[in-house]
């Protein structure tokens, strides 16, 4: 046999052994003892600021914390994490995808990102591994192994119920049209403000999330008579609407108003004039029950926690608790993850060592929890509003 | 005060903007015949420059402006003794000498991405006074001011300085026959020379005051910018200066309008669809660019 027709036969024994189809979603990767977990990573690209490092730090958080707490040693089990970055594009995400098939991972998580999260979920569905995103839209969940973690809508609408409540009566918003995200939160807040007796949104001015000059945005706020902006974009973008707002002068009384999107990012661009501002959360900063996440969050990264981070912490617990549920009730497999996690979501593990406060996932896919109403302090820290 | 009268006086201070921009562009494309896109990047450097001597080295912003311009002026020359210069024998240099500045442009902007690790910065919110002052009809604002007075300035100094002085006489010597140049005694080499650093410090000076008004500043500032300049040309004529001015004015204020009443999606849409109608209807522009004595 020439050489390469024996390189040629080596690589086709050795792709058959390793397995080209796709997982039947029942088994481990490693044992039955092992959960694998498939993170695709918003890592680098556009989304890693906002969403995916910071959902990769609290999911690494709360691994570190989980095997501390000494849950998963109790039950006999072990998670490993096998990561991949999607670069924030869907085509590298399906691709990076296709390559956790190979290695037949139990669950497969994403941070964020409407799109990759719904262009995923399918391929979940089809080989029958639970999918878990950070994503705020709702996902394909035909056969209930679809999951979105990040509920925009409860948190958006009690904040316009509070806005409403304190005296805003007319609102313009300003909306990411990249993005459907932004628009349901700007939906859910005027839902919020119309439920506590306010008008609603007066106007809604989309933008794309490559914009930066917001001159004419500015000049309608001025001329709409408006009290309120909501602003439904990234941090950065937020940031910069902020900025140019004082820039541009004479918006003294047209209070900016923020989404659950936001983070530390958007106080280190719009500086002091982000103080003050309210914006939602998932989870109660400055609280006991969050202060050792914050901490711990603040001293390992040098960062604030933001939104993502609290659902990827919240997400880890969550897969370890449902593996000892479904460890519990005789094997962990794809079916039993997916099966256990509505119930584990609910769990007093979760209730105590969750930072999401009365976080709830149902077996449709959607989550739920109140959140709570944030602003930043005059050193940019995030704390919860008080009025 | 109207919202209209608002809006137009937002879209005149973008398109002083965009005339900025154009103005060094046009002043290489109409008097050395190239279309030099690393003026893109040296715009993005000058921003990444003036960020790096504010919020860097706590250098106050207005001696900052000026050293930016110098330091943009002193890069395209680089860019022109690197990428240019030695295309200037060749039969084809015009389309030489894009496809060599395409790949300047390209290694520029990877290295503006690479330095800023593919974040955005933004110059420090107290680098620069806030004022706004209400003139009847509209308001405008401290750094909207500053971007109109500078294009002012750099306009009437183009024109001072392509007319009345030596130098712009050498210039449009060379521009209307380098051999001819030659036997005059200008050194040719030397006078572009000088045309890219005057295009590279306008660039740098238009890169501040937009790093200023819409507080980013990335590694793709300048190709954001890119396609808009090559639209204010046609519009205004290649080679006017005037046109470019009021291209730029146009654009601006087309920009403007359409993202306040239609949506800032179909902005780019309606330019272009302005830049077309022009092609169609008026292919040389407001101003006809043809005399030497009008090129920039």
């Amino acid at each position: 046999m020439k050489p390469t027709s024996l390189v040629a036969a080596a690589a086709a024994g050795l792709l058959f052994l390793t397995g080209c189809g796709t997982s039947d979603g029942g088994s481990s990767g490693v044992d039955d003892s092992t959960i694998t977990v498939g993170f695709l990573g918003n890592l680098t690209g556009d989304a890693s600021g906002p969403y995916g490092k910071p959902f990769q730090n609290g999911m690494e958080l709360a691994i570190a914390d989980i095997e501390k707490s000494g849950v998963l040693d109790d039950a006999g089990l072990d998670l490993k994490v096998l990561t991949e970055d999607t670069g924030s594009e869907l085509s590298t995400a399906v691709t990076k995808y296709n390559g956790f098939r190979n290695k037949d991972v139990d669950i497969v998580v994403s941070d964020s990102i409407s799109t990759i999260a719904a262009g995923l979920a399918p391929l979940a569905t089809s080989d029958k591994v639970p999918f878990l995103t950070g994503s705020g839209s709702p996902i394909e969940n035909s056969e209930g192994y679809g999951f979105h973690l990040a509920d925009l809508d409860t948190p958006m609408t009690t904040l316009g119920e509070q806005m409403a409540e304190q005296g805003l009566r007319k609102v313009i918003a300003v909306v990411d049209g990249d993005n459907p995200s932004f628009k349901t939160m700007a939906n859910s807040f005027e839902k919020g403000m119309k439920g506590a007796g306010g008008a609603g949104l007066i106007d809604t001015v989309t933008v794309t999330a490559a914009d930066t000059d917001f001159s004419s945005l500015m000049t309608k706020i001025q001329s709409s008579g408006a009290d309120g902006v909501f602003i439904s974009l990234l941090p950065e973008g937020s940031g910069n609407v902020v900025r140019q707002m004082e820039q541009y002068g004479g918006l003294d009384d047209v209070e900016p108003i923020g989404t659950i999107a936001w983070s530390g990012q958007m106080y280190e661009v719009a500086e002091d004039a982000a103080v003050g501002i309210r914006f939602a959360l998932p989870w109660a900063p400055g609280l006991p029950s969050s202060a050792e996440f914050e901490e711990a969050y603040v001293a390992k990264y040098d960062a604030e926690p933001n939104a993502y981070s609290a659902i990827g912490y919240e997400t880890a617990w969550l897969i370890a608790q449902a593996a000892v549920m479904a460890a519990d009730d005789g094997a962990v497999s794809a079916e039993a993850l997916k099966d256990a996690l509505p119930d584990a979501s609910t769990s007093e593990v979760l209730a105590e060592r969750g930072v999401i406060d009365d976080f709830s996932l149902d077996a449709a896919g959607d989550p739920s929890y109140p959140g709570t109403v944030a602003t930043f302090d005059d050193g940019g820290q995030i704390v919860a509003a008080t009025d | 005060m109207s919202a209209l009268t608002q809006q137009l006086a937002n879209g005149v201070a973008l398109g002083s903007v965009f005339a900025l921009y154009a103005l060094g562009f046009s002043l290489v494309l109409a008097n050395l015949r190239v279309f030099n896109l690393a003026h893109a990047a040296v715009f993005t450097w000058g921003a990444i420059v003036a960020w790096r001597l504010v919020d860097g080295f706590g250098i106050p912003l207005v001696l900052a402006i000026p050293a930016t311009a110098v330091v943009s002026g002193l890069l395209n020359v680089a860019c022109y003794l690197l990428l240019v210069s030695h295309l200037e024998r060749r039969k084809n240099k015009e389309l030489a000498g894009f496809i060599s500045t395409l790949g300047g442009f390209i290694v520029l902007t990877e290295a503006a991405l690479l330095y800023l690790d593919r974040r955005a910065v933004r110059l420090p919110s107290d680098s620069f006074p806030s004022a706004t002052w209400d003139l009847g009809l509209f308001r405008i604002n401290s750094i909207q001011v500053l971007i109109l007075l500078v294009t002012v300035v750099v306009f009437l100094a183009y024109r001072w300085l392509l007319r009345s002085t030596s130098l712009g006489r050498s210039i449009r010597t060379a521009a209307f026959d380098e051999e001819v140049a030659r036997l005059m005694g200008i050194n040719a080499r030397g006078v572009s020379a000088v045309v890219f650093f005057i295009s590279g410090a306008t660039a740098g000076l238009g890169a501040v005051l937009v790093a200023m008004a819409f507080t980013v500043i990335d590694g793709k500032l300048g190709s954001a910018y890119l396609i808009t300049a090559i639209a204010v040309m046609v519009i205004g004529g290649f080679g006017s200066m005037s046109g470019v001015f009021v291209g730029g004015i146009l654009v601006g204020v087309v920009s403007t309008t359409t993202t306040a009443y239609i949506s800032s999606s179909y902005r780019d849409v309606v330019i272009f669809g302005v830049l077309l109608v022009f092609l169609v209807a008026r292919p040389t522009g407001l101003f006809r660019g043809s005399d030497v004595e009008e090129r920039v």
